[in-house]
C-alpha cells in the first residue's frame, strides 16, 4: 500500500512536467537532420544599450519599473538592471560570456531567492553567448523557412525563427516548477525586440518590456 | 612626524567614507541660523510648482538616464509626481493615499499600510521643502560656496540604510528653497534631481491631486 502510494505521489507530481511539455509536432515542425541552421540572437552584434518600460503582473499585483540592457564589450556580457521610474535600483544583474549569469544588486524587498531565480532564468532566455549547442533541430511543415533550435543552454529550450525576422520570435522552456515559461518577442528594430512578454503556464506571473524611445544616448 | 601621520590618516578616513569636504565648499559651522531660515521659507511655502530633469547614473552604465517631469506639491501633504520624457508615469499622494499610473496600469496604496511607501513620501515631501534638516535619525554636514548650501544627510535609520547611502541637498541662498536633490546608493550609483522653472504659491487645484 504504501508503496502504490509512493507511486501514485511521484507520478502525480511529474504529470504536470509532462503535460506542460507539448511535442513541436503537434504546432506543426518536423525534425530536420543534416541541416545547417542559424542562431539569430535577441540582441543584434552591434547593440549596445537599451531602455524599456516593465510590467509585472504576480497573481492580482502589478508592478511596473524600468529595465537597462546594456552589452559590455570588454568581456562580451550583458548587464540588465531593474529600476524604479524615480530612479531607485531593484534588481541588477550580469550575464557572462560562458553563458552563466551573477547577480549583483537585490533590493531588500525584492530579496526572496525564488523571486531573484525565476527573474534570472527569465531574462536569462535573451542572452545568447555563442557557447549554447544546438541539440535538435525542427523545420514548419506549413511555412517555409521556418525552423525552430533545440538548444542546450542551461537545460533545454526551443527557439523559433521565421524569415525575414532578425531574431526568435519566440522562446520556450520546459520547467518543472513553474511550468513552461514562453517568450513572444516582436517588432525588431536595430536595438533588438521593441517587445518582450514572458509568460509562465502554471503561474500568474507576466512580464512585458516594452522598448522606450530614448533619444538621450548616443 | 607624529602629527603628520594623524593628519595623514584623518585625511585618508575621511576620503574613505565619503564625506570629506566637496570640491568649492567650505564648512558651515553655525547651521541653526540656515536650519531655521529654511524652516521659515517652508512654513511660508503653500504650494510648489516646479519642473524636474532627473539623471541616473549607474556604474556599468556610460551615459546617464535622463528624464524630465513636472512636480506639485501643496499643502498639508499633497504631491503629484509626473514623469513625461522619455516615459510616461504619475504618482500622486494625497490624504494617506497614493496613486501610481503608468501607460498601461494603475496602483492604489494605502499608505498606512504601507511602511516602506510611507517612508518614500515623508522623505520626497520633506526634501523639496529642505525639511528633512528636521528629520531623526538623519546626521548632517553643512558647506556653502557663494550661493549655494551643499548639505549631506546620511540615514540612520536600518530601513533606510538599507537603499541609501547619503542624501545630498543643494539650497539656494538666495531664496533658501531646494534646488538639486541627489540621493546616493550603497553601490555608488545615484539619483540626482534638478528643480527648474520653481513657482512658489501659485494657485494649485486641489483636482490635480485625485487619487480617484
Amino acid at each position: 500500500m504504501k508503496r502504490y502510494l509512493t507511486s501514485v505521489l511521484i507520478l502525480s507530481s511529474l504529470l504536470p512536467v509532462f503535460l506542460s511539455c507539448g511535442s513541436l509536432h503537434h504546432l506543426g515542425y518536423r525534425k530536420e537532420v543534416a541541416v545547417n541552421r542559424v542562431i539569430k540572437p535577441v540582441f543584434p552584434p552591434d547593440f549596445d544599450k537599451s531602455l524599456y518600460s516593465v510590467k509585472i503582473i504576480f497573481g492580482d499585483n502589478v508592478f511596473t519599473s524600468l529595465a537597462v540592457i546594456k552589452y559590455i564589450p570588454e568581456d562580451r556580457s550583458f548587464r540588465l538592471a531593474l529600476l524604479s521610474e524615480a530612479g531607485m535600483r531593484l534588481f541588477e544583474i550580469e550575464f557572462l560570456k560562458d553563458g552563466s549569469s551573477q547577480v549583483n544588486y537585490t533590493s531588500d524587498f525584492m530579496d526572496r531567492k525564488a523571486v531573484v531565480k525565476k527573474l534570472s532564468s527569465d531574462f536569462g532566455l535573451l542572452f545568447l553567448s555563442g557557447s549554447e549547442n544546438i541539440v535538435k533541430s525542427f523545420s514548419s511543415a506549413s511555412v517555409e523557412r521556418k525552423y525552430v533550435l533545440r538548444l542546450k543552454k542551461d537545460g533545454l529550450k526551443d527557439y523559433y525563427f521565421s524569415p525575414d525576422v532578425e531574431g526568435p520570435e519566440k522562446v520556450s522552456e520546459r520547467g518543472c516548477v513553474f511550468g513552461r515559461t514562453t517568450v513572444i518577442l516582436n517588432k525588431y528594430g536595430d536595438k533588438g525586440p521593441r517587445e518582450i512578454v514572458f509568460t509562465h503556464k502554471m503561474l500568474k506571473f507576466e512580464i512585458s518590456l516594452k522598448q522606450i524611445d530614448y533619444s538621450g544616448w548616443n | 612626524m607624529q602629527k603628520g601621520l594623524y593628519i595623514f590618516i584623518v585625511i585618508f578616513i575621511a576620503v574613505l567614507s565619503g564625506k570629506a569636504q566637496p570640491e568649492g565648499f567650505t564648512k558651515v559651522s553655525d547651521t541653526a541660523y540656515i536650519r531655521q531660515k529654511v524652516n521659515e521659507v517652508a512654513s511660508e511655502t503653500n504650494s510648489i510648482n516646479t519642473e524636474f530633469i532627473q539623471e541616473k547614473n549607474l556604474a556599468f552604465l556610460d551615459e546617464k538616464i535622463i528624464s524630465k517631469g513636472i512636480l506639485l506639491y501643496k499643502k498639508p501633504e499633497m504631491l503629484r509626481l509626473e514623469y513625461t520624457s522619455p516615459y510616461s508615469y504619475l504618482l500622486i499622494i494625497n490624504n494617506g493615499k497614493l496613486l501610481i499610473k503608468s501607460d498601461d496600469s494603475e496602483m492604489k496604496v494605502d499608505l498606512e499600510s504601507s511602511k516602506m511607501f510611507n517612508e518614500i513620501n515623508d522623505l520626497i515631501i520633506n526634501s523639496i521643502q529642505g525639511k528633512i534638516l528636521n528629520m531623526p535619525d538623519l546626521s548632517t554636514s553643512f558647506f556653502e560656496n557663494k550661493n549655494t548650501f551643499f548639505i549631506q544627510l546620511w540615514p540612520e535609520q536600518e530601513e533606510l540604510k538599507k537603499y541609501v547611502k547619503t542624501i545630498e541637498l543643494y539650497i539656494s541662498k538666495k531664496d533658501y528653497t531646494v534646488t538639486d536633490f541627489r540621493v546616493i546608493e550603497l553601490s555608488d550609483d545615484y539619483t540626482l534631481i534638478k528643480f527648474v522653472n520653481k513657482k512658489i504659491n501659485e494657485e494649485i487645484p486641489d483636482e490635480r491631486f485625485n487619487t480617484q
